[in-house]
């Protein structure tokens, strides 16, 4: 006879792990309601931290930015792969070890730095937030715009106890717009399209997406002014024979370092027959700072770059 | 008889004018044949002789180059579901194309010969696994699954570890003919004439292998080197046609049936048929994808996904009698 | 007896594998921490680690246990919860809700895939169904076709979206990363009532496997008990994929080494299905995990590495 005591032992001993493992393991947190203590709004919901957390793991690309802004050195960021960091902040990020993809981030790695802080953007990571928050309390921010990644970083400031340099950083980069507003005085910038391309696609960014704003603020407008995709707020895939039309003066093209879809580009008539191309004001510029980044630093950089691309004659 | 080719004919002429006019700009009928004498404003010219001709005209190569693909593939299999996007040849294509990206190459002839590379190896690889003895439709298909499963998995291995190649993957893989110009129907056509004209040569063998393997060999056919020519010819079509568009399916899987309801079934009088009309569908799938999309561009694939999937889905239902 | 030792051997086998995957990571833990009651080691062990292994141990298991089924009823070798359409049906739905509806609670996206991977279930088998009854090569090929339907509506979605389509992507892989307690608990109901019900009606499917005419002559309701089958299947399929995606070729090639080395009747096959598919996913994700260490490779890709050309060679041996 073989009894078959087999499955109900699998079951049982299935249930016993579960069991214990879904036991609370945590220790309570040490509730010391310190004079330190601040509440932070963040896109989703409201979080007190009961101390200034010192060690940061932060995994969106615009949470490394504003912590590299406000001069705080995080203890673990995620990566693009292959090893690869934002590039844009060069040696910021020398040193501090990778947690994983910003899309797939190491939760083991993240809970063995032992963090008090977690930054994440709730669109990339918001699958794995529970598990974040059991870490370490977690923040979440989507930026849109400049001004919603400069307000990010003024609550990312409050939280990590350097409110004044997030100020100190916003009022800078005001300022520096506003200077460089004032040398263009009287004059327009270049129409301009920014878009995220591959060699046959092309979608571009409209006026209130975060590269958008920052270049409006520049009193340069946008070539594309319609409708975006029914799915995004910001963003649309636009056939070819529009963009002739538009007919921008300048392009913005965002590519991966390495991967320049420019050649691809200029050989088409679709773009060569716009004033940018017949111009030369065909620009290729880093995905990860313009497109991917949405960072404070991202948007400064963009500004500095953008400007004399815009305005070629003020010097 | 004649009179349906012919019909044919103009329907894919009226498609290709409609696929010229029709888009962003709406550009009337006569100023398209000003325009393609270079009368005009010089915008109109411009989309007209350089948007959106080159781009109808890779969609009718493609469109034909699938289309008899899968008529040739059908035959040699005696297999009804047989077509490019099911027998690993897209696959084949995504793969390489996906090494290409991450070794840097987004761009250029080598990405489309690396994709016609990739199409051969993982449509040859199909289609050996299901010829031969026993061959069915169910082999075929399934062969197709494991060797697409195969692939993907190594190229999804590759791409997973690095973020920067997934959006570009993802594009690759919508398929379409948005950004094509004249270079690329100067790459793609001599691929597609060269197979069409091959696939005709091939119609007797194409005949007598889809009436079985006895009546083949009783004939005094070759099939060995019937089937291994019928491989060529499909892997020139397909791979050609997935190189310059991208995988765009069921294409070749619908048109050789509705073909063989309306035309003869020798394949000398069916092929002919297959190339008018699958570059008909793809033309027309275009422009409908303009006209609904507006600004807007919605890659052709999904549009013959959408029309082909039911179909398959009637196919099977038909089939197992 | 034979049988026996080797499903201890196996339960083993199974248990050592949760061990190793629990010992090894990302990050490394020595033992003596854990002894010592290292709370941060403890918490990594059991709250990372633990939990997707035994989410990917059920996730094996039903998706083993489903592709034995699906075999038996179709009596058909190749069959197995990918050919059919369940996993692709729960992947379009869990991809259309990652673009389209962004807001969407992740921790209901298991619950929302099972609704697909139920109705493409019921579209093949709709499909497949004529009044003569429920034919096993077409089942097969309802699959394939309802199959190639929804991934091609699926890489439509995928294709409109720019940044939810990251992780969508992702999740077509099939794999574990940031499965967690919750997962497992989604999984668990179904699973213990699928191998249940399995276990119950393992005599219906040794009949079934013998053939309509014997199984009709043995006074089976023929057409009744392979759709209840078929449902049985397509449960444990669809909540497997639900909690990780489609892990590819589990179904396909574990019931086949477990007929290798058990052979039947189905009480006796089932318990070794469950136990290797389990050890095949928990295998694949250690491997998945370590090797390019603290990022991953999704274990569906092991699977398939695996899987397909296993499957290949049994397409050559097959009669179809």
């Amino acid at each position: 006879m073989k009894r078959s005591w087999f499955i109900p032992a699998v079951l049982a001993l299935t249930v016993a792990l579960t069991a214990c493992g879904g036991g609370k393991t945590e220790p309570a947190k040490p509730s010391t309601p310190a004079a330190t203590a601040v509440t932070v709004k963040d896109d989703k919901n409201e979080i007190t931290l009961p101390k200034t957390p010192t060690k940061i793991v932060a995994i969106s690309l615009q949470a490394i930015d504003s912590l590299v802004a406000l001069g705080i050195k995080p203890v673990g960021v995620a990566e693009q792969g292959a090893g690869e960091k934002i590039p844009y902040l060069g040696a910021a990020l020398d040193g501090i070890p990778t947690i994983g993809l910003h899309s797939k981030p190491n939760l083991e790695t993240i809970a063995a730095l032992q963090p008090d802080l977690i930054i994440i953007d709730p669109e990339l990571q918001g699958e794995v937030y529970t598990e974040l928050n059991k870490i370490a309390p977690t923040l979440q921010f989507r930026s849109s715009s400049v001004d919603k990644t400069m307000a990010d970083l003024k609550a990312i400031g409050k939280a990590t106890g350097k409110e004044a340099e997030a100020n100190k950083f916003v009022a800078d980069f005001t300022a520096k717009r506003t200077a460089l507003n004032e040398k263009a005085k009287g004059k327009t910038g270049a129409k301009w399209m920014a878009i995220f391309g591959t060699p046959d696609k092309a979608g571009v960014w409209l006026p209130n997406s975060f590269v958008g704003s920052i270049l409006e603020g520049l009193n340069a407008k946008d070539a594309y002014t319609g409708a975006p995709d029914p799915k995004y707020p910001d963003f649309a895939y636009l056939a070819l024979e529009k963009i002739t039309q538009l007919n921008p003066e300048a392009f913005f093209l965002m590519s991966t370092p390495g991967k320049e879809i420019s050649k691809a580009w200029s050989a088409n008539p679709a773009y060569a027959a716009t004033s940018a191309v017949k111009n030369g004001k065909v620009f290729e510029v880093n995905r990860n700072l313009w497109s991917r980044s949405r960072g404070p630093i991202a948007a400064g950089k963009i500004m500095e770059e953008a400007f004399p691309l815009l305005y070629p004659d003020v010097k | 008889m004649w009179k349906r080719y012919v019909g044919l004919g103009l329907a894919l002429g009226v498609a290709l004018l409609l696929s010229v006019m029709v888009g962003a700009v709406q550009v009337p009928a006569t100023a398209v044949f000003d325009a393609l004498r270079g009368h005009g404003p010089e915008q109109t010219v411009l989309i007209v002789n350089q948007i959106r001709l080159p781009r109808a005209v890779v969609g009718a190569l493609v469109g034909a180059g699938l289309a008899v693909a899968g008529a040739v593939m059908q035959a040699a299999t005696r297999n009804p579901l047989a077509a490019p996007s099911v027998a690993g040849v897209t696959a084949g294509a995504t793969l390489v194309v996906t090494l290409l990206m991450v070794a840097g190459i987004i761009t250029g002839p080598v990405v489309a010969f690396g994709a016609f590379v990739g199409a051969a190896l993982g449509g040859g690889v199909v289609f050996a696994l299901a010829s031969g003895k026993g061959a069915t439709p169910t082999r075929l298909a399934l062969a197709g699954i494991a060797v697409s499963a195969l692939l993907s998995a190594v190229g999804t291995g590759i791409v997973m570890t690095r973020e920067a190649n997934l959006t570009l993957m993802i594009a690759w893989q919508a398929g379409g003919l948005g950004g094509k110009i004249w270079s690329h129907a100067a790459f793609l056509w001599p691929w597609v004439l060269v197979g069409l004209v091959a696939a005709w040569l091939l119609s007797p063998y194409l005949d007598v292998m889809r009436l079985g393997d006895e009546v083949s060999v009783g004939l005094g056919v070759n099939l060995g080197y019937a089937r291994a020519g019928a491989l060529l010819v499909t892997v020139i079509l397909a791979g050609g046609a997935v190189a310059v568009a991208g995988p765009i399916g069921f294409v070749g899987l619908i048109i050789p049936h509705i073909a063989r309801s309306f035309f003869p079934h020798r394949h000398r009088l069916l092929l002919p048929a297959c190339a008018l009309g699958g570059a008909l569908l793809l033309t027309l799938a275009d422009t409908l994808g303009r006209f609904v999309g507006g600004d807007i561009e919605i890659p052709v694939g999904i549009l013959t996904a959408l029309l082909g999937g039911p179909f398959f889905v009637y196919l099977v239902r038909r089939e197992g009698k | 007896m034979k049988g026996r030792s080797l499903r201890l051997g196996l339960f083993l086998l199974l248990v050592l594998l949760i061990l190793l995957s629990t010992a090894l990571g990302a990050v490394s833990i020595s033992l003596g921490k854990l002894l010592a009651g290292d709370q941060l080691a403890w918490k990594i062990v059991l709250q990372f680690r633990l939990a997707r292994t035994l989410v990917g141990a059920g996730v094996g298991a039903a998706l083993a246990v489903s592709g034995a089924i699906l075999q038996a009823i179709t009596r058909n070798p190749l069959a197995d919860p990918h050919i059919t359409g369940v996993s692709n049906g729960a992947g379009l739905v869990a991809v259309l809700i990652l673009v389209v509806l962004p807001n969407f609670p992740i921790t209901a996206l298991p619950a929302a895939a099972l609704v697909g991977g139920f109705a493409a279930g019921s579209g093949v088998w709709l499909v497949a169904w004529k009044k003569s009854g429920l034919h096993p090569g077409r089942l097969a090929l309802a699959g394939v076709a309802v199959g190639a339907v929804l991934s091609a509506a699926t890489q439509g979605v995928l294709l409109r979206g720019a940044t939810g389509s990251n992780s969508a992507y992702a999740w077509l892989a099939g794999g574990l990363w940031g499965r967690n307690w919750d997962h497992l608990y989604a999984l668990i109901p179904w699973l213990i009532v699928g191998l249940l019900v399995a276990w119950a009606m393992g005599p219906q499917l040794d009949l079934l496997s013998l053939g309509d005419e014997v199984a009709r002559g043995a006074g089976l309701a023929v057409e009744r008990v392979r759709t209840a089958l078929l449902a049985l299947a397509v449960v444990l399929a669809a909540s497997a994929v639900a909690v990780a995606g489609p892990i590819g070729f589990v179904g396909l090639v574990i019931p086949h080494l477990a007929r290798m080395l058990v052979g039947s009747p189905f009480r006796r096959l089932l318990p070794v299905t469950a136990l290797m598919g389990a050890a095949l996913v928990v295998g694949a994700d250690v491997l998945g995990r370590t090797v390019v260490a603290p990022l991953e490779i999704p274990a569906g890709v092991f699977t398939a590495l695996v899987g397909a050309p296993y499957f290949l060679h049994l397409l050559r041996k097959t009669a179809l």
